[in-house]
């Protein structure tokens, strides 16, 4: 399975993020693995507050020190270790070759700058290009976005767009020199559902034509299944579940996993309550030992509740659940 | 616009019309009166009393003389100095441009020393430096300014006999009895001189306050959204700083100096009774002692229209840095 993609893009090798705060150290990111491979879409899938947006803001290095701490033991975008990088090294790879957009598109923009002003800044800096050279590129990355009179809109500010015209322009901006890697963390969650699509289908062209990989942070199934082709399943700062967007969705391995799809509503189903997963997200202060799902989990057994277990692999798919131990021998 | 703009001066008048009834209803409370300077004066019989106040107007109840005045006033005409016999807007428009000198040399002041303080406290937050700019600000803030310029005078001028302690130029000062080439130097130096120590303590409790509102707004536009949009886009911090989130930062300061330009104001007072500046704080001091009731009206009328201005230009400045308050209007 792993063998058909073979061009590793990104490696992330145990991923550790704490923040320390008055109450004590969160693990927010507590030993994340992640590959994400050229051209591919990997989907990062979790409830709030699991490590989805902390593990992105990681990789871009942009988690404010202190109170925050990161810590892996690889971070490599292209074989370039990203940790040893000075931060002014680092902020030539932002946006030029790992970008980010934000699921805020209302405040994720600068209120007192134009689009034309923001987008043609990122532009100079990364291409070199001179204002005028710039300016026409600007143009081009808007109408790329399919923005109608880009032209125009370069002189608007943010607050005379729409909520799904400025997450383009975001998106825009995020993809204005090509990046290897889109880090999109919810990109579609304060939309409606039509401008949803439309931006769906921007990220999807953006994989397809300019070859851009994208890690699609979401906790929306739906819109997981329609892009991705690889999901990593997080649960309270670890990966539960790494699998093919078809095994994900036909044999879901993990106990949490299949809470998650069994708590889908279905069309086609007989008018009942909806299933939910007992219990709520852990505490991260206090994290369960052993396994962090077994309190909630229906299939927990002694062993879940003394040792967290490791990844196992399963059927091309790996899972972090003693209930796969067995079958390991 | 202009309907916002109309709106606003509307509102400037009618503020000027309070403010006079309020100063005038204040300064007839206030004990003694016009006529209490001449009651001890053996010299002077009854008639002589009844002649003065006749001249005067004195005669006429309270009101009666509130609209006297108010109708000279819209007239151009502030009245006749009790004291000196001279119309009052002459005696003040002497001592107006030493008042604005001084002042305006403290804005600038504050506005130079105070936003630099302001953003490296910011950016080098709970630094030794930024700890020392915060002990200093409330150091600056509960120095009371006629003692601290007392400090100063004993300092360089008595210690150590560098600035003059009193006064706006020295009365023989003759530039021509220069060289043409120093000429400019010596005169800058002349003014310079005087002008130091009245301009540190008229700013002193200025560049407290606005270095420290400065940090905290700085402080407040790095955490928004935008900014981590800039950073994740490969903008440089020194450019998020300095071009992204300085001019949101500034906004609210923008406001802060219009509303405390009345500070200058007040502070003009003491400061130039201390320094013996020959401005228009001194002349409201002994106008008040004096009991010249018709200067203290015009000071208090031109003190007036000045701060309601300057809080128009201060509108007028921050919604061209914001560009979303002139569609508010």
């Amino acid at each position: 399975m792993v063998n058909t993609l073979p061009d590793i893009l990104l490696e992330l090798k145990n991923l550790r993020t704490k923040f320390k705060t008055f109450d004590g150290e969160v693990r927010a990111a507590d030993g994340i693995d992640l590959t994400v491979h050229k051209k591919e879409v990997l989907g990062i899938l979790g409830e709030s507050g699991c490590g989805k947006s902390v593990t992105a803001l990681s990789i871009m290095r942009l988690i404010p020190s202190p109170p925050g701490e990161v810590h892996a033991d690889k971070m490599e975008l292209n074989g370039v270790e990203l940790q040893s990088l000075t931060e002014k090294q680092m902020s030539k790879v932002r946006g030029n070759e790992i970008s980010m957009i934000f699921q805020e598109s209302f405040s994720a923009l600068n209120p007192t700058f134009t689009i034309g002003e923001q987008l043609i800044d990122v532009l100079m800096l990364h291409q070199r290009l001179d204002r005028g050279a710039a300016f026409h590129k600007a143009i081009e990355a808007l109408s790329l976005v399919q923005i109608p009179a880009a032209a125009k809109r370069l002189s608007d500010y943010p607050h005379q767009l729409s909520g799904g015209m400025r997450q383009r322009v975001m998106l825009a901006m995020a993809c204005a020199c090509t990046p290897s890697l889109l880090l999109a963390d919810e990109p579609t969650t304060a939309l409606d559902v039509t401008i949803q699509a439309q931006i769906l289908e921007l990220l999807r062209w953006l994989q397809s034509e300019k070859k851009i990989a994208i890690m699609l942070i979401t906790h929306d199934l739906a819109l997981m299944a329609e892009i991705a082709q690889r999901v990593a399943v997080l649960y309270a700062g670890v990966v539960v579940e790494n699998a093919s967007v078809q095994n994900l969705f036909t044999k879901p391995l993990h106990p949490y996993t299949q809470g998650l799809l069994a708590s889908l509503p279905l069309l086609e189903a007989e008018c009942e309550r909806l299933k939910v997963i007992p219990g709520g997200v852990p505490n991260m202060l206090s994290l369960p030992d052993g396994c962090r799902f077994h309190p909630r989990c229906p299939h927990c057994w002694q062993i879940c509740r003394q040792e967290e277990p490791p990844l196992f692999p399963q059927n091309g798919s790996e899972v972090r659940c003693w209930l796969f131990a067995r079958e390991m021998k | 616009m202009a309907n916002r703009f109309l709106r606003r001066f509307a509102t400037l008048l009618l503020s000027l019309l309070v403010i006079s009834l309020l100063s005038f209803t204040l300064i007839e409370l206030s004990p003694g009166g016009a006529m209490a300077r001449y009651v001890e004066n053996p010299k002077m019989s009854e008639a002589d009393r009844a002649r003065i106040a006749e001249r005067f107007g004195l005669d006429k109840p309270a009101p009666v003389r509130y609209f006297i005045w108010l109708r000279n006033t819209l007239q151009g005409d502030l009245g006749i100095s009790f004291m000196t016999g001279r119309p009052v807007l002459t005696e003040i428009l002497e001592r107006l441009p030493a008042t604005l000198k001084l002042m305006t040399v403290s804005f600038f002041i504050s506005i130079i020393v105070a936003i630099p303080i302001g953003i490296y406290s910011a950016t080098h937050r709970h630094s030794l430096a930024d700890n020392l700019a915060s002990a200093c600000s409330f150091l600056g803030l509960s120095l009371p300014s006629f003692w601290f310029g007392l400090l100063l005078i004993y300092l360089f001028s008595i210690w150590l006999g560098w600035l003059p302690a009193g006064g706006m130029i020295t009365p023989w000062f003759d530039p021509a009895a220069y060289p043409l080439l120093i000429r400019p130097f010596v005169i800058f130096w002349e003014h310079t001189r005087y002008l130091l120590m009245p301009a540190i303590v008229l700013s002193l409790s200025n560049i407290s306050s606005w270095s420290r509102y400065m940090r905290s707004s700085l402080l407040d536009v790095i955490s928004q959204n935008y900014i981590r949009t800039a950073r994740a886009n490969g903008v440089p911090e020194r450019k998020v700083v300095y071009k992204y989130a300085l001019r949101n930062a500034l906004t609210p300061l923008v406001t802060l100096m219009g509303l405390d330009l009345p500070v200058f104001f007040a502070g003009a007072v003491v400061t130039e009774q201390i320094f013996a500046w020959p401005g228009m704080g001194r002349l409201f001091i002994s106008a008040a002692g004096n009991r010249d009731y018709q200067v203290l009206m015009g000071i208090t009328m031109i003190t007036a229209v000045l701060v309601l201005l300057g809080n128009l230009l201060a509108d007028l400045l921050y919604s061209i840095l914001n560009p979303r308050v002139t569609y508010e209007g």
